[in-house]
Protein backbone atom coordinates (compact mmCIF):
# COMPACT_ATOMS: atom_id res chain seq x y z
CA UNK A 1 0.00 0.00 0.00
CA UNK A 2 1.27 3.73 -0.74
CA UNK A 3 0.08 6.44 1.95
CA UNK A 4 -0.38 9.58 1.49
CA UNK A 5 -1.89 12.46 4.39
CA UNK A 6 -3.80 15.41 3.55
CA UNK A 7 -5.45 17.76 5.79
CA UNK A 8 -9.02 16.67 6.06
CA UNK A 9 -10.71 20.13 3.94
CA UNK A 10 -13.07 19.66 1.54
CA UNK A 11 -11.06 21.77 -0.97
CA UNK A 12 -8.27 19.19 -0.97
CA UNK A 13 -10.57 16.73 -2.85
CA UNK A 14 -8.96 17.64 -6.23
CA UNK A 15 -5.81 16.61 -4.40
CA UNK A 16 -6.61 13.56 -2.98
CA UNK A 17 -8.51 12.69 -6.27
CA UNK A 18 -5.56 13.31 -7.96
CA UNK A 19 -3.08 11.54 -5.91
CA UNK A 20 -5.71 7.88 -5.85
CA UNK A 21 -5.05 7.91 -9.59
CA UNK A 22 -1.26 8.47 -9.77
CA UNK A 23 -0.58 6.06 -7.25
CA UNK A 24 -2.85 3.52 -9.11
CA UNK A 25 -1.74 4.87 -12.65
CA UNK A 26 1.17 1.66 -13.25
CA UNK A 27 -1.36 -0.71 -12.79
CA UNK A 28 -3.58 0.31 -15.68
CA UNK A 29 -6.97 -0.44 -14.49
CA UNK A 30 -10.47 -0.24 -16.42
CA UNK A 31 -11.78 3.94 -16.43
CA UNK A 32 -14.82 1.89 -15.42
CA UNK A 33 -13.35 0.64 -12.25
CA UNK A 34 -11.53 4.13 -11.69
CA UNK A 35 -15.17 6.15 -11.53
CA UNK A 36 -16.26 3.73 -9.18
CA UNK A 37 -12.49 4.55 -6.81
CA UNK A 38 -13.58 8.44 -7.16
CA UNK A 39 -16.70 8.02 -6.19
CA UNK A 40 -16.15 6.11 -3.31
CA UNK A 41 -13.24 8.26 -2.37
CA UNK A 42 -14.85 11.60 -2.75
CA UNK A 43 -17.58 10.29 -0.45
CA UNK A 44 -15.40 8.91 2.72
CA UNK A 45 -12.94 11.92 2.35
CA UNK A 46 -15.72 14.57 2.17
CA UNK A 47 -17.36 12.59 5.42
CA UNK A 48 -13.88 12.66 7.31
CA UNK A 49 -13.73 16.84 6.40
CA UNK A 50 -17.51 16.82 7.39
CA UNK A 51 -17.41 15.23 10.23
CA UNK A 52 -13.93 14.08 11.78
CA UNK A 53 -12.55 17.49 13.00
CA UNK A 54 -14.37 20.69 14.93
CA UNK A 55 -14.67 23.38 11.60
CA UNK A 56 -11.53 25.72 12.97
CA UNK A 57 -9.15 22.72 13.71
CA UNK A 58 -9.29 20.72 10.85
CA UNK A 59 -7.09 17.45 11.23
CA UNK A 60 -4.87 14.99 9.25
CA UNK A 61 -6.49 11.82 6.92
CA UNK A 62 -4.03 9.00 5.82
CA UNK A 63 -5.46 7.80 2.78
CA UNK A 64 -3.35 4.13 1.45
CA UNK A 65 -4.03 2.87 -1.75
CA UNK A 66 -2.58 -0.51 -3.63
CA UNK A 67 -4.04 -2.77 -6.59
CA UNK A 68 -5.04 -6.05 -5.80
CA UNK A 69 -3.57 -9.24 -7.21
CA UNK A 70 -6.70 -9.82 -8.96
CA UNK A 71 -7.08 -6.36 -10.74
CA UNK A 72 -9.18 -4.55 -8.05
CA UNK A 73 -8.72 -2.13 -5.57
CA UNK A 74 -7.41 -1.61 -2.07
CA UNK A 75 -7.84 1.50 -0.02
CA UNK A 76 -7.80 2.47 3.60
CA UNK A 77 -8.79 5.81 5.06
CA UNK A 78 -7.40 6.72 8.78
CA UNK A 79 -7.94 9.77 11.03
CA UNK A 80 -8.18 10.76 14.40
CA UNK A 81 -11.13 12.60 14.76
CA UNK A 82 -14.68 12.04 16.02
CA UNK A 83 -15.66 7.93 15.85
CA UNK A 84 -17.98 7.72 12.88
CA UNK A 85 -18.75 4.45 11.15
CA UNK A 86 -20.33 5.11 7.90
CA UNK A 87 -21.34 1.63 7.40
CA UNK A 88 -23.48 1.79 10.27
CA UNK A 89 -25.79 4.49 8.95
CA UNK A 90 -29.67 3.65 8.72
CA UNK A 91 -30.52 2.75 5.16
CA UNK A 92 -32.87 5.68 3.52
CA UNK A 93 -36.07 4.42 1.36
CA UNK A 94 -34.98 5.06 -2.03
CA UNK A 95 -38.80 3.32 -3.22
CA UNK A 96 -40.59 7.07 -2.25
CA UNK A 97 -42.15 9.81 -4.80
CA UNK A 98 -39.74 12.65 -5.66
CA UNK A 99 -41.78 14.66 -3.37
CA UNK A 100 -40.56 12.46 -0.19
CA UNK A 101 -37.27 12.07 -1.58
CA UNK A 102 -34.36 12.97 0.57
CA UNK A 103 -31.47 14.67 -0.91
CA UNK A 104 -28.88 13.14 1.31
CA UNK A 105 -27.92 9.43 2.49
CA UNK A 106 -27.07 8.46 -1.35
CA UNK A 107 -23.28 7.53 -0.64
CA UNK A 108 -24.00 4.69 1.72
CA UNK A 109 -25.75 3.10 -1.08
CA UNK A 110 -23.29 3.44 -3.60
CA UNK A 111 -20.49 2.60 -0.73
CA UNK A 112 -22.00 -0.60 -0.04
CA UNK A 113 -22.84 -1.32 -4.04
CA UNK A 114 -19.61 -0.34 -4.89
CA UNK A 115 -17.23 -1.84 -2.72
CA UNK A 116 -16.55 -5.34 -0.87
CA UNK A 117 -14.65 -6.40 2.08
CA UNK A 118 -16.08 -3.25 3.83
CA UNK A 119 -14.48 -2.46 7.27
CA UNK A 120 -14.52 0.08 9.61
CA UNK A 121 -12.56 -0.03 13.31
CA UNK A 122 -12.06 2.48 15.79
CA UNK A 123 -9.39 2.35 18.10
CA UNK A 124 -6.36 4.59 20.07
CA UNK A 125 -9.00 7.70 19.05
CA UNK A 126 -8.16 6.39 15.73
CA UNK A 127 -10.68 5.65 12.69
CA UNK A 128 -9.97 3.33 10.23
CA UNK A 129 -11.90 2.39 7.40
CA UNK A 130 -10.98 0.08 4.54
CA UNK A 131 -12.33 -1.36 1.72
CA UNK A 132 -12.00 -2.50 -2.34
CA UNK A 133 -13.50 -1.88 -5.07
CA UNK A 134 -13.39 -5.85 -6.74
CA UNK A 135 -12.45 -6.31 -10.22
CA UNK A 136 -14.92 -5.96 -13.06
CA UNK B 1 -16.91 20.60 -15.81
CA UNK B 2 -19.41 22.71 -18.32
CA UNK B 3 -22.33 24.00 -18.02
CA UNK B 4 -24.16 25.89 -20.81
CA UNK B 5 -27.60 27.23 -21.18
CA UNK B 6 -30.86 27.98 -23.73
CA UNK B 7 -33.78 29.66 -22.48
CA UNK B 8 -36.99 29.06 -24.83
CA UNK B 9 -39.83 30.85 -23.05
CA UNK B 10 -40.61 28.20 -20.10
CA UNK B 11 -38.30 25.68 -20.95
CA UNK B 12 -34.22 25.95 -20.60
CA UNK B 13 -32.09 23.32 -22.18
CA UNK B 14 -28.87 22.91 -19.72
CA UNK B 15 -25.63 20.66 -21.47
CA UNK B 16 -23.85 19.31 -18.82
CA UNK B 17 -20.59 17.75 -19.76
CA UNK B 18 -17.34 16.46 -17.95
CA UNK B 19 -17.71 15.62 -13.95
CA UNK B 20 -20.53 16.37 -11.76
CA UNK B 21 -18.51 15.80 -8.13
CA UNK B 22 -19.00 17.95 -4.70
CA UNK B 23 -17.89 21.45 -6.39
CA UNK B 24 -19.57 21.47 -9.43
CA UNK B 25 -22.99 20.34 -8.01
CA UNK B 26 -23.41 23.42 -6.50
CA UNK B 27 -23.53 25.24 -9.99
CA UNK B 28 -25.65 23.17 -11.49
CA UNK B 29 -27.76 24.06 -8.99
CA UNK B 30 -27.37 28.20 -8.55
CA UNK B 31 -27.78 28.13 -12.45
CA UNK B 32 -30.95 25.96 -12.61
CA UNK B 33 -32.16 28.56 -9.94
CA UNK B 34 -31.20 31.13 -12.01
CA UNK B 35 -32.78 29.81 -15.20
CA UNK B 36 -36.51 29.38 -12.98
CA UNK B 37 -35.93 32.95 -11.79
CA UNK B 38 -36.51 33.54 -15.58
CA UNK B 39 -39.41 32.33 -15.99
CA UNK B 40 -38.17 28.37 -17.00
CA UNK B 41 -40.58 25.65 -15.49
CA UNK B 42 -38.84 22.47 -17.55
CA UNK B 43 -35.75 22.39 -17.23
CA UNK B 44 -33.73 19.79 -20.27
CA UNK B 45 -30.83 18.11 -18.72
CA UNK B 46 -28.44 16.86 -21.85
CA UNK B 47 -26.43 14.18 -20.52
CA UNK B 48 -24.55 13.36 -23.56
CA UNK B 49 -21.37 14.54 -22.23
CA UNK B 50 -21.44 13.85 -18.90
CA UNK B 51 -19.24 11.28 -17.63
CA UNK B 52 -19.15 11.22 -14.04
CA UNK B 53 -21.80 11.45 -10.89
CA UNK B 54 -20.87 11.57 -7.58
CA UNK B 55 -23.53 11.31 -4.42
CA UNK B 56 -23.34 14.89 -3.93
CA UNK B 57 -23.89 15.20 -7.94
CA UNK B 58 -26.59 12.91 -7.85
CA UNK B 59 -28.30 15.27 -4.76
CA UNK B 60 -28.31 18.31 -7.17
CA UNK B 61 -29.97 16.21 -9.59
CA UNK B 62 -32.86 15.59 -6.42
CA UNK B 63 -33.14 19.34 -5.55
CA UNK B 64 -33.00 20.75 -9.11
CA UNK B 65 -36.03 18.16 -9.84
CA UNK B 66 -38.16 19.15 -6.74
CA UNK B 67 -37.71 23.06 -7.94
CA UNK B 68 -39.07 22.02 -11.29
CA UNK B 69 -41.89 20.53 -9.18
CA UNK B 70 -42.08 23.36 -7.10
CA UNK B 71 -42.49 25.72 -10.56
CA UNK B 72 -44.81 23.72 -11.69
CA UNK B 73 -42.87 21.94 -14.39
CA UNK B 74 -39.83 18.82 -14.36
CA UNK B 75 -36.51 17.91 -14.58
CA UNK B 76 -35.64 16.00 -17.85
CA UNK B 77 -32.86 13.85 -18.43
CA UNK B 78 -31.47 13.18 -22.28
CA UNK B 79 -29.36 10.64 -22.82
CA UNK B 80 -28.76 8.63 -19.26
CA UNK B 81 -26.62 6.27 -19.97
CA UNK B 82 -22.99 4.57 -18.75
CA UNK B 83 -21.16 5.64 -15.18
CA UNK B 84 -23.91 8.30 -14.43
CA UNK B 85 -26.70 5.93 -15.22
CA UNK B 86 -25.09 3.14 -13.29
CA UNK B 87 -24.91 5.44 -10.07
CA UNK B 88 -29.06 6.21 -10.92
CA UNK B 89 -29.97 3.00 -11.37
CA UNK B 90 -28.24 2.23 -8.20
CA UNK B 91 -29.73 4.68 -5.74
CA UNK B 92 -33.08 4.11 -7.84
CA UNK B 93 -33.57 7.73 -8.90
CA UNK B 94 -33.84 7.01 -12.78
CA UNK B 95 -37.73 6.23 -12.15
CA UNK B 96 -37.93 9.50 -10.87
CA UNK B 97 -36.83 11.54 -13.79
CA UNK B 98 -38.66 11.77 -17.07
CA UNK B 99 -35.58 10.53 -19.58
CA UNK B 100 -35.54 10.44 -23.68
CA UNK B 101 -33.17 9.40 -26.28
CA UNK B 102 -32.83 12.97 -27.52
CA UNK B 103 -33.26 16.32 -26.90
CA UNK B 104 -36.08 16.77 -29.86
CA UNK B 105 -38.02 13.85 -27.99
CA UNK B 106 -37.25 15.67 -24.68
CA UNK B 107 -38.45 19.14 -26.30
CA UNK B 108 -41.83 17.74 -28.19
CA UNK B 109 -42.80 15.86 -25.15
CA UNK B 110 -43.67 19.56 -23.49
CA UNK B 111 -44.88 21.18 -26.48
Amino acid sequence: MTTFHTAALRENLPHVLASVRQILSPAALPESLLLKLDLIVEEVFLNIARHAYPTDQPGPVAIACAPTPTGGVSVEFTDHGTPFDPIAAPPIDLDVPLAQRRIGGMGIVLLKSFTSETRYTRDNNTNRLSFQIPPE
Amino acid sequence: MNIETTLHDKSATITLSGRMDAAHSTTFETTTQSLIAQGATHIIADLTQLTYVSSQGLGAFLAVAKLCTAAGGALLLVNLKGFVKQVFDITRVTPLFRTFDSLDQARQSIS
